[in-house]
């Protein structure tokens, strides 16, 4: 038998990842260190149950640049811990006042926050949360979540 | 029970709407080829990001969408063996007829108990309204359709014991 | 069609992906998801298809009818373009020499009608003019740096400027003046400075761009892309800058400039949308399609339910069709007449194998 039919690893190097001309992901944006948002201001604002403004606070830098999923993880649940302590009748009224810009960086998080924590009792408030922006924002802020880059 | 499925579902049902966004695609890696990405995987910029949408733990759905396909994988409910066993056959019963269904896939994703592959080939031949209510109603119906065979087996199972201890009157 | 203020017609040939008019809109030339191409004419009030054109092997994924010169152009999914021309009778197909490995995406003629634009999957564009020497159809190539499928292009009128969108989230405007056919370029807001292949411009989306589109003074570019969101670049005040509206619907796949202040845009939403300039950025007008009565109205006497029954063979009403004018993805907005500046009805082609006519002056008091 030849040697060079030893070591056929070589086979398995996939050569179209070192195509120059290919999209590469990280090329796009620089890896800023998204900081995410502030804890100690979101669980002040919560003790005092003031929790609109700790929700504000809670979507302020999003850690979306960033490649770190820990501090992503860690974002979405103190993101999810806010959501969590709404009452559900609460919800409608919260969700009018966002922004566009804060509308769809919560629809993320609610994703988000779904798949990393299923608790039961916290996805129906989930859930709910996700009609209500559903409603406010349409179907875009679906597709949004889907086709933006800077994932959570 | 009913209450909180509803919400459930309809976050399943804005998922799928906005996912089912799909158009032809000709492949860029390989030549004259015409695959659903979402399978093939070889260019990241034509996938989406996947979500979930989770009522709990053990019931939730993962929607995988690309530029001309979606996978949609769902969780069943399984609350003891006999569920397990039940759901396990029932959806291998399926998949092995899968291209009866048209759009199931024939292999389920890891993690999750039933895929399915949608294409733009179906959603130009179908109402992308209707595929999705197709896939509610699969949803509503398995779970329905798993504690109904969960309830014959238990009572088939009791029948044959009083008949087997009859013996011993 | 009477009872409809939309006038629409099925032609029967399954989903269209594109359509072309010729210049006085008695002929169309549309393809279904196949690798045929049909030409319908308006005869007696209805369609006839008078000229299937079937050189492609693979679906048609574009087409374009030069009005003056009557050639049209078509591309497919099989690599190839051709240039068909109108000859005693029958349709002439002239293969192009675009050099592409992977398949074309789409095409346009240029306004001058003496080159025109490919997209393709290879990730570049191919700028195909005509040389008289060889007798034959020849390209250059655009390449760097697109990354991705190219999904569309459009030329600024001034024949020399493309726009290019593609799957990797950016849209460009690039230079594709070829010498041998072109007049020097007189400089304009997007640059002063045009050799071929130059780069003039680069905007980011979140999504892939589907459409791009001029407006008819070639200022502005509009794109939309797959994130539903629809965006301006106005060259008169700053050509880096894009402005984009984040909208609540669907994505849309097709855009239009109306007027130079107005645009339609189309897609996954079932309905044309208009779209008007307002300070830097965009506002979303209205929805053009409002659901027709008589598809509302419910079954109200006895007789017109058995009625039902009988047509469709079933026991019980099944109302499956959607309330809007077009069943699936509207994949194309063509003008249909009025000028480039001031169109006044515009025809769309969908998925549902649909051509459906509209009207603006239903609608004009909110487009102007």
């Amino acid at each position: 038998m030849a040697k060079n039919m030893q070591n056929t690893g070589y086979r398995k190097l996939d050569v179209d990842a070192y195509d120059p001309e290919n999209y590469n992901e990280n090329d796009e944006g620089v890896d800023t260190p998204g900081l995410g948002p502030d804890e100690r201001t979101v669980s002040s604002l919560m003790s005092t149950n003031r929790l609109e403004d700790a929700l504000r606070a809670a979507l302020q830098n999003p850690p979306l640049n960033t490649k770190n999923q820990a501090v992503k993880d860690k974002a979405t649940q103190l993101v999810a811990k806010v959501l969590g302590s709404y009452k559900a009748s609460d919800i409608e009224a919260t969700v009018k006042k966002l922004t566009d810009e804060e509308g769809d960086t919560l629809m993320k998080y609610v994703y988000k926050a779904m798949e990393i924590s299923p608790e039961n009792a916290l996805c129906q408030l989930l859930l709910n949360w996700h009609a209500q922006l559903v409603a406010r924002f349409g179907l875009g802020s679906i597709i949004r979540v889907m086709s933006d880059r800077r994932r959570l | 029970m009913s209450a909180t499925l509803q919400p459930y579902l309809e976050a399943v049902r804005a998922t799928l709407q906005a996912a089912l966004c799909l158009e032809q695609f000709s492949s860029q890696v390989v030549e004259r080829h015409n695959k659903p990405e979402v399978e093939v995987q070889t260019s990241r910029e034509l996938l989406m990001t996947p979500v979930v949408v989770a009522r709990n733990k053990q019931e939730k759905v993962l929607i995988e969408p690309s530029v001309n396909s979606v996978r949609v994988s769902i969780a069943i409910k399984q609350s003891d063996e006999i569920e397990k066993i039940l759901c396990h056959k029932f959806t291998r019963f399926m998949c092995q007829r899968a291209d009866n269904f048209f759009v199931l896939r024939r292999k389920p994703i890891p993690g999750y108990d039933i895929s399915f592959l949608i294409t733009a080939h179906h959603t130009e031949s179908m109402y992308k309204h209707k595929l999705v209510d197709f896939l509610l109603h699969f949803m509503q119906e398995i779970d329905k359709e798993i504690s109904e065979m969960k309830l014959s087996l238990n009572a088939r199972a009791r029948v044959s014991a009083e008949e087997f201890l009859k013996r011993f009157n | 069609m009477s009872g409809t203020p939309v006038q629409h017609w099925n032609l029967g040939i399954g989903p269209i992906s594109c359509h072309a008019w010729n210049k006085d809109r008695t002929q169309v030339a549309v393809s279904a998801s196949s690798n045929e191409i049909h030409i319908f004419e308006w005869k007696n009030g209805d369609w006839i298809n008078v000229h299937t054109l079937d050189e492609h092997d693979l679906p048609v994924t574009g087409l374009d009818w030069a009005p003056n010169t009557n050639r049209i152009v078509s591309c497919s999914q099989d690599k190839n373009a051709f240039v068909w021309t109108f000859d005693r009778g029958h349709w002439k197909p002239e293969l192009v020499l675009v050099r592409f490995q992977r398949a074309a995406t789409c095409v346009k003629w240029s306004p001058l009608e003496n080159k025109f634009a490919v997209g393709s999957g290879s990730k570049l564009v191919s700028i195909c003019y005509y040389e008289k020497e060889n007798d034959w159809w020849v390209s250059k190539q655009i390449k760097k740096p697109i990354r991705s499928t190219v999904n569309c292009i459009d030329w600024h009128p001034n024949n020399v400027l493309l726009a290019v969108g593609a799957c990797d989230f950016k849209t460009r405007v690039f230079s594709a003046w070829i010498k041998e056919v072109d007049d020097k370029p007189s400089p304009n807001p997007w640059g002063s400075k045009m050799p071929f292949s130059q780069l003039m411009g680069e905007y980011n989306a979140s999504g892939w761009v589907h459409q791009v589109a001029f407006s008819p003074s070639g200022c502005r570019l509009a794109y939309v892309s797959h994130d539903s969101s629809i965006s301006l670049v106005d060259a008169n005040q700053d050509n880096t800058v894009s402005h984009t509206l984040r909208t609540t619907h669907l994505p849309f796949t097709s855009v239009r400039w109306l007027t130079e202040n107005s645009i339609v845009a189309a897609g996954h939403e079932y309905s044309p949308i208009l779209f008007t300039v307002q300070g830097n950025g965009l506002k979303e007008v209205c929805v053009l399609d409002v659901p027709s009565a008589n598809k509302t109205a419910s079954v109200n006497s006895a007789l017109q339910m058995f009625k039902n029954i009988d047509k469709n063979a079933a026991s019980e009403k099944i109302d499956v069709q959607l309330k809007t004018l077009h069943q699936n993805r509207i994949t194309q907005i063509m003008p249909h007449s009025g000028q480039p500046n001031n169109i006044l009805k515009f025809t769309t082609c969908g998925t549902d194998g649909l051509i459906a006519l509209w009207d603006l002056k239903n609608n004009s008091a909110m487009v102007r």
